[in-house]
């Protein structure tokens, strides 16, 4: 199983966002054209029937089926940096943050 | 500094908040364009403004041949502003302006020119009415047409902005459709003189609408939006997940050109300084961040050390520097953060244990932008982080095999599907391993080499639907079946008698 940590920051951003939305949230690990394996943190998103791989901030984390070998001992931190413009749907983006995704523990 | 609106309704307008954003030149990293930035109200009125248009029937009502001949004007238009339009995507987007005058301009203009083209042939003709005689169940004539969708919004990413809006806008106009086009939110340029460069040449004001804004905000709208009745995407994967999820609300039509880590297979009998060279272009062009690059090159054993020998001898003829020399091959990353990422598999790579056997770093040459040098891995594992994961950026991951079947193997144990190629003397061979290996797109000695005229589109997770020639055509229509019966007294009608005594 993967370690999956979160900054003291992005938990922070992750307790904002609880504040303002009523729905489910979870994050997803994944990864594709244009930004690489990054995090994504979603409202009442519909996920591929996967149990998820660890909590962070009170939310679950889950992990695409073909990411969960790749990262069997991977230990990553969810950290979160300014972004004025991402085009990623993650729900930070609204306030103008990404989450990102660090090897190792972050040290802020 | 240079200003753009959004384009909405045929003319510049501010966002209505009044907000705007810079855009940064990847090789100077110094902001060179102020643009507007849409909120959800002005994504709304953009959607308005393209409902408006298509119900209007001032585009849809045209024949497909008045419609293709306005796209052919789009086509004469670009090139009309070829210098001034090829200056902004490499300030955009950080590419070459070698590119920009070889790919981007032609490659946008050859689509307009492609689909307007098609619209006026037979073929399209044929594609949109066909007619049947039936005599079961029941006497009748058949017609199954194709029409306009209605409303088309187009997501595009920042790799190859001018022409990724070329392929959302010039097939959706073709089939009648109208469009709000939303280009990544750091190379919004190009996309948005586009919109401006339709309007000129003829194409009614709304039917074409482009704006700015952050995906989270301004794509979502487009997503949900109960007046757009499909969403082309091109990017990430998981942005692609998020769009069909959000679209399923209005159950709107989706195509998705996704991620890849696309296998590049060099079999023994290869003419190895072809395909050495091969290998680097389908990795290094455009510094690697093209959605189908192929990224994993698998090598024979037998010739493995000969080939990477020829690549590295190859690595040296690529030039990076200024993007605006024409003898620069290769130019910035897009961002400082797209730099970040591919720093980080960089280092990965080298803790699961490949070999790092060139570049590895920023180029001590280049003192600003966001440069970093054309990177080979050697004695890659298929299951390591670096040839699984798509890092979007100038790094190759060489990988042996032993014979045809680990080949295929190794090509198919990935996520993703989108391209990749076999290198061959003997074409039927590679054919064969063509057949075998699930991508959207196989090429044989060759590669990059995307035809307008042939479907573009990826299996697995890279995508949904496809792009390009009648087939991604076809996606910008919705099918219909008129029956026509016969006009008789109610003896004709055998169905009656199911209901009445």
């Amino acid at each position: 199983m993967p370690t999956i940590r979160i900054s003291a920051k992005a938990a922070e951003v992750v307790a904002r966002v609880r504040a303002e939305r009523s729905g489910t949230l979870s994050f997803t690990i994944d990864g594709g054209c244009c930004e690489g394996t990054a995090p994504h943190l979603f409202e009442d998103a519909v996920l591929a029937g996967v149990d998820p791989v660890g909590e962070v901030a009170g939310v679950p984390v889950y992990l695409q089926a073909a990411m969960i070998d790749p990262f069997k001992d991977a230990d990553v931190t969810i950290d979160v940096v300014d972004e004025p413009m991402s085009d990623a749907m993650s729900l930070e983006t609204e306030y103008g943050l990404r989450f990102v995704l660090r090897e190792g523990i972050c040290p802020a | 500094m240079k200003e753009f609106g959004l384009f909405i309704d045929g003319e510049w307008q501010a966002a209505k908040g009044g907000k705007t954003a810079p855009t940064i030149n990847p090789a100077t990293e110094e902001p060179w364009a102020t643009v507007a930035v849409a909120d959800r109200e002005d994504v709304r009125k953009a959607v308005a403004a393209a409902k408006k248009a298509h119900d209007s029937g001032v585009w849809r009502n045209k024949s497909p041949q008045e419609r293709g001949e306005i796209l052919q004007r789009v086509a004469m238009a670009i090139f009309e502003r070829q210098d001034e339009v090829a200056a902004a995507e490499v300030q955009d987007g950080g590419g070459t302006m070698r590119k920009a005058m070889s790919m981007d301009v032609p490659g946008a203009a050859q689509t307009f020119m492609h689909f307007g083209q098609f619209v006026c042939g037979d073929e399209y003709k044929a594609m949109i009415y066909e007619e049947y005689d039936e005599t079961v169940p029941i006497p009748s004539k058949n017609l199954v047409v194709r029409e306009p969708i209605g409303v088309c919004a187009g997501i595009t990413p920042w790799n190859f902005p001018l022409i990724m809006a070329s392929w959302k806008i010039a097939p959706a106009l073709a089939a009648g459709n109208c469009v709000v086009i939303k280009p990544a939110s750091v190379t919004p340029v190009t996309s948005l003189m586009l919109g401006e460069i339709c309007t000129k040449a003829g194409v009614p004001a709304g039917v074409v609408n482009v704006i700015s804004g952050p995906g989270g905000t301004a794509g979502e709208e487009l997503a949900t939006s109960p007046d757009v009745g499909k969403v082309a995407f091109t990017g990430s994967t998981e942005v692609g997940r998020r769009i069909m999820q959000l679209g399923a609300g209005t159950l709107k039509k989706v195509t998705l050109e996704l991620g890849g880590k696309s296998p590049n297979i060099i079999l023994d009998d290869a003419n190895l300084d072809t395909a050495s060279l091969g290998a680097l272009f389908g990795t290094f062009m455009h510094q690697g961040q093209i959605c189908e690059s192929g990224t994993r090159v698998l090598v024979h054993e037998k010739i493995h050390d000969k080939f990477v020998e020829k690549m590295l001898e190859g690595i040296k003829r690529i030039q990076i520097g200024d993007t605006m020399d024409m003898t620069t091959g290769m130019g910035p990353l897009v961002s400082a953060s797209q730099r970040e990422t591919v720093e980080k598999y960089v280092g990965l790579g080298q803790e699961q244990g490949a070999k790092l056997v060139a570049g590895g770093k920023r180029p001590s040459s280049m003192g600003k932008g966001y440069y970093y040098e054309p990177t080979i891995f050697d004695d890659v594992d298929n299951k390591m982080r670096i040839a699984q994961e798509e890092i979007f950026g100038p790094v190759v991951s060489v990988i042996r095999y032993k014979d045809e079947a680990e080949a295929i193997r190794i090509a198919n144990d990935s996520v993703y599907g989108l391209g990749g190629a076999v290198w061959s003397s003997n074409k039927d061979r590679a054919v064969a391993i063509a057949k075998k290996i699930d991508t959207g797109t196989v090429w044989i000695n060759d590669y990059h080499m995307i035809n307008l005229r042939f479907p573009f589109g990826g299996y697995k997770q890279s995508g949904v639907g496809r792009e390009l020639g009648k087939w991604g055509l076809a996606e910008y229509h919705e099918l219909k079946h008129i029956h026509v019966g016969e006009d008789t007294p109610p003896e004709g009608k055998f169905y009656l008698q199911l209901l009445l005594n």
